[in-house]
């Protein structure tokens, strides 16, 4: 298979870079496949609307393994495949119900050498209407051009 | 007396709270080291990457992954904790009937007490995953958890009154390799009303 690899090396970023922010749907297929599919997370309130609804949430909601491999996939695609994340933390705030959009941005907030690795840390957000859904920061390995 | 969404007046007397007792054994406690269902397979990784919609070719391009430094494909490190997860039949059991797999796990314990206490909402609120190794596919992922905390006051949140606690998993390989140290956060709650209506304001 032959496809673009783009790799971001560690030289050519900075402190206070944005990264381009991704946009993705929330629907209830992404939301059950997100669950069951992706994640193996069989807790009915993921899936099963009557379930959620008897537990109090209005609708079933994002689990917060796909929240976390949503984040992770924005970061990784940005980064490239050399890149390696060595440390993610995340915090979920409103949940994610279908019907609503996830706006996900990113910033670099440190960018140092450790033990041979080049290293950034960058704080992220994940959006819905309601207000953040998902935030954290992140500790990247990056590549080097040398 | 409570209202059609179950709100009480602001005159109502206070709810019992939970008898922290009850937790404060299960606190600190490491469950036993769990056996994986199954291995991490590429059809798991390809299933993860659709959802996501992960291109990045160390997961999915074998041709690639095999000349890449890894010698072969990987899966994202975020999966770690799928494979901790048990099968649907168990989730089932668990969820709908209460028969847990491993019924003397502190977290499982931990549940029964604060579902009995009324808390019968749940949700993840944080994780932090720490990666040492990366994960491969045909790895067979091994884990062990316990209780770090579980705050001894009601915290007020938009889903209604509740508590939170924090668990601390450890994912190791098939060759007893630290993958990925993880702590994960839930919030038990008592649902007072549709959270849809409280976000509305």
């Amino acid at each position: 298979m032959s496809r673009e690899i783009n790799n971001v090396f560690w030289e050519d970023v900075q402190v206070k870079q944005d990264l381009p922010e991704k946009s993705r749907v929330i629907d209830t297929t992404l939301i059950a496949m997100g669950a069951t599919w992706a994640t193996h997370d069989f807790m009915p309130v993921h899936h099963d609307r009557d379930f959620a609804q008897s537990k109090g949430a209005p609708d079933i909601f994002m689990n917060i393994l796909t929240s976390n491999g949503l984040m992770m996939t924005y970061l990784e695609q940005w980064a490239g495949p050399q890149a390696v994340i060595k440390d993610i933390s995340i915090k979920l705030s409103v949940p994610n119900f279908p019907r609503d959009r996830m706006d996900m941005n990113a910033r670099i907030t440190r960018k140092w050498q450790e033990k041979g690795e080049h290293l950034i840390e960058v704080a992220f957000n994940g959006d819905n209407q309601m207000g953040p859904h998902a935030s954290g920061s992140a500790i990247i390995s990056l590549p080097t051009r040398g | 007396m409570a209202n059609k969404f179950g709100v009480l007046p602001f005159n109502s007397p206070v709810e019992p709270t939970m008898d922290y007792a009850k937790i404060a054994p299960l606190i600190g406690v490491q469950s036993p080291r769990h056996l994986p269902h199954d291995r991490v397979t590429a059809v798991d990784v390809d299933r993860w990457c659709q959802v996501m919609r992960d291109t990045n070719p160390l997961y999915t391009d074998e041709e690639y992954a095999k000349k890449s430094p890894w010698g072969g494909l990987l899966a994202p490190s975020g999966m770690v904790h799928v494979f901790a997860l048990g099968t649907m039949k168990a989730a089932i059991d668990q969820f709908v009937h209460g028969k847990c797999e491993f019924p003397d796990d502190p977290n499982v314990k931990l549940n029964l007490v604060v579902e009995q206490e009324g808390y019968t909402g749940v949700m993840a609120t944080a994780q932090r995953q720490q990666h040492f190794r990366r994960l491969r596919v045909g790895d067979e992922i091994h884990w062990t958890l316990g209780i770090a905390r579980l705050s001894d006051y009601d915290h007020l949140t938009r889903q209604g009154v509740g508590r939170k606690y924090q668990m601390l998993y450890q994912f190791y390989n098939q060759n007893d390799e630290l993958l990925c140290n993880q702590s994960f956060d839930v919030l038990v709650y008592r649902a007072p009303m549709s959270t849809r209506r409280l976000y509305a304001g």
